[in-house]
């Protein structure tokens, strides 16, 4: 199951839904585009349709590899309309292609949970308690496109790999991955939501999210393995 | 001369008369006027008993935040991010703070514009123990003595004003495990514990790791909220 939707916040400015989400069988992926950058929503779904067409897109040992390989070929394909590698940089990387990206891979004793950038893991455990596990690096979080930029502040992205998360089946036997914009339902603001994961209720779980928008300041995107899987 | 002059009266009405008469004698058909300028006493007058008023009562909703504090070395290493951290979190109601190490030490509730003077952490037991489990235990029982429990606070004739802890926070800090060797016994009951804690929906739970490494086990536990001290990417 997978919904996203438009923060009340962009609602207001007139910007678009910044984020993106697939769902396969075996795969989730949320995307959450910079709400300063111009077109990050593009960014997030030429990105994944991208993905879709790799081979074995949604093996997690394959994952990073596929990241990596996608990126260097968007870059590669726009960069002789860009005079300089500055103005690519300035123009093009950093305004469509800032997003997090977090995946989540089903295998048959584990969730792997793949992150570069912010968002939260969202367990149940056995006994049908929820946890929202927020992952934040501050104001800014880090994008893998930073690996494309040039300038000292970036250096530091150019050695930086996925982190990566295991939740064992028989401990969490359901995980879920969101953008940082279900702070709301991690506060416990939206009444009854935790109910409806545990009861895999989707046509709940999206009318909460519809029905107090007003609560959500920027772009929502939730996605979690029902107990039948659902095919994208 | 007339020829009803000697009958007598009753023989001078007509039949119709006499019917009426007998359904509805005169003298009762007219009910007999209330004089309305003169009140309706009751003639029985008894001993008037005075009312008695119950005073209203009223309730001030407070919150209790329990700080429940891993007292190690490791941990001893934040202490400034974690007094920046409950600075942060809590600014209003009454604090109390659970201390586990290797021994687990329970602080009365005070008020949270005292917290600055208070030390989070109890330095006679930093070490590198940490017996979560008994924490746990002890985590329920001061919520039991806490959570809807009314005090008296103001008592007139007319209103009595009560004082009572409707809404518990609890914050956890630390790396939430137990390496004290606790019995499965005990590690039952602590889990038991918690899960009495956790399943009322006015109790809220937080954990703050001392990083994302930790998350696991609030999150097996069933901690509701879980971030984390350090939050570099690197």
């Amino acid at each position: 199951m997978i919904i996203s939707s438009q923060g009340f916040g962009h609602f207001t400015k007139g910007l678009n839904n910044q984020d993106f989400g697939i769902e396969t069988p075996r795969m989730l992926l949320v995307l959450d585009g910079c709400s300063g950058a111009k077109y990050s929503e593009v960014g997030t779904r030429l990105f994944a349709q991208l993905l879709l067409r790799k081979e074995d897109f949604d093996n997690y040992e394959k994952f990073e590899e596929n990241v990596k390989s996608i990126f260097e070929k968007i870059i590669k394909k726009v960069k002789e309309d860009y005079p300089n590698r500055d103005e690519l940089e300035k123009d093009f990387i950093m305004e469509n292609l800032l997003f997090t990206i977090i995946a989540c891979f089903k295998t048959t004793d584990k969730y792997i949970v793949k992150l570069f950038g912010d968002g939260y893991i969202v367990s149940q455990n056995k006994k049908g308690q929820i946890s929202y596990m927020r992952y934040s690096y501050g104001q800014c979080p880090p994008y893998f496109a930073y690996k494309y930029c040039s300038g000292e502040e970036f250096e530091c992205y150019k050695k930086a790999n996925f982190k990566t998360f295991e939740f064992d089946r028989n401990v969490f036997p359901k995980i879920g991955i969101g953008s940082d914009g279900i702070m709301p339902m991690a506060k416990g603001e939206i009444r009854g939501f935790d109910s409806f994961i545990v009861a895999n209720n989707n046509v709940m779980i999206e009318s909460a999210i519809r029905n107090n928008r007003q609560s959500f300041f920027d772009d929502v995107t939730f996605a979690f393995f029902n107990e039948e899987t659902v095919t994208s | 001369m007339s020829k009803n002059h000697h009958k007598p009266e009753d023989e001078k009405k007509s039949i119709f008369e006499k019917i009426r008469n007998k359904i509805e004698p005169p003298e009762q058909a007219v009910k007999p006027k209330r004089d309305i300028t003169m009140p309706a006493f009751s003639t029985n007058i008894g001993i008037i008993q005075p009312i008695k008023i119950e005073p209203t009562i009223s309730y001030i909703e407070d919150k209790l935040i329990i700080l429940f504090i891993e007292n190690t070395l490791e941990v001893a290493q934040y202490r400034t991010k974690l007094e920046q951290l409950t600075k942060g979190i809590v600014t209003t109601g009454n604090v109390c703070t659970i201390n586990y190490g290797s021994i687990v030490k329970v602080q009365k509730p005070f008020g949270s514009i005292f917290l600055e003077t208070n030390d989070l952490l109890n330095s006679s037991d930093l070490g590198e123990k940490s017996c979560l489990y008994e924490a746990l235990i002890a985590l329920e029982k001061v919520v039991d003595e806490n959570y809807m429990k009314e005090k008296v606070v103001k008592q007139t004739t007319f209103e009595t004003e009560k004082r009572r802890i409707s809404i518990i926070e609890i914050i956890g800090i630390g790396r939430c495990f137990d390496n004290t060797n606790t019995s499965a016994e005990v590690t039952t009951k602590g889990i038991e514990s918690f899960n009495n804690v956790a399943s009322n929906s006015k109790i809220v739970t937080k954990y703050f790791c001392l990083s994302e490494q930790d998350f696991i086990r609030p999150a097996t536990l069933g901690f509701h909220s879980i971030g984390a001290i350090n939050r570099s990417f690197f």
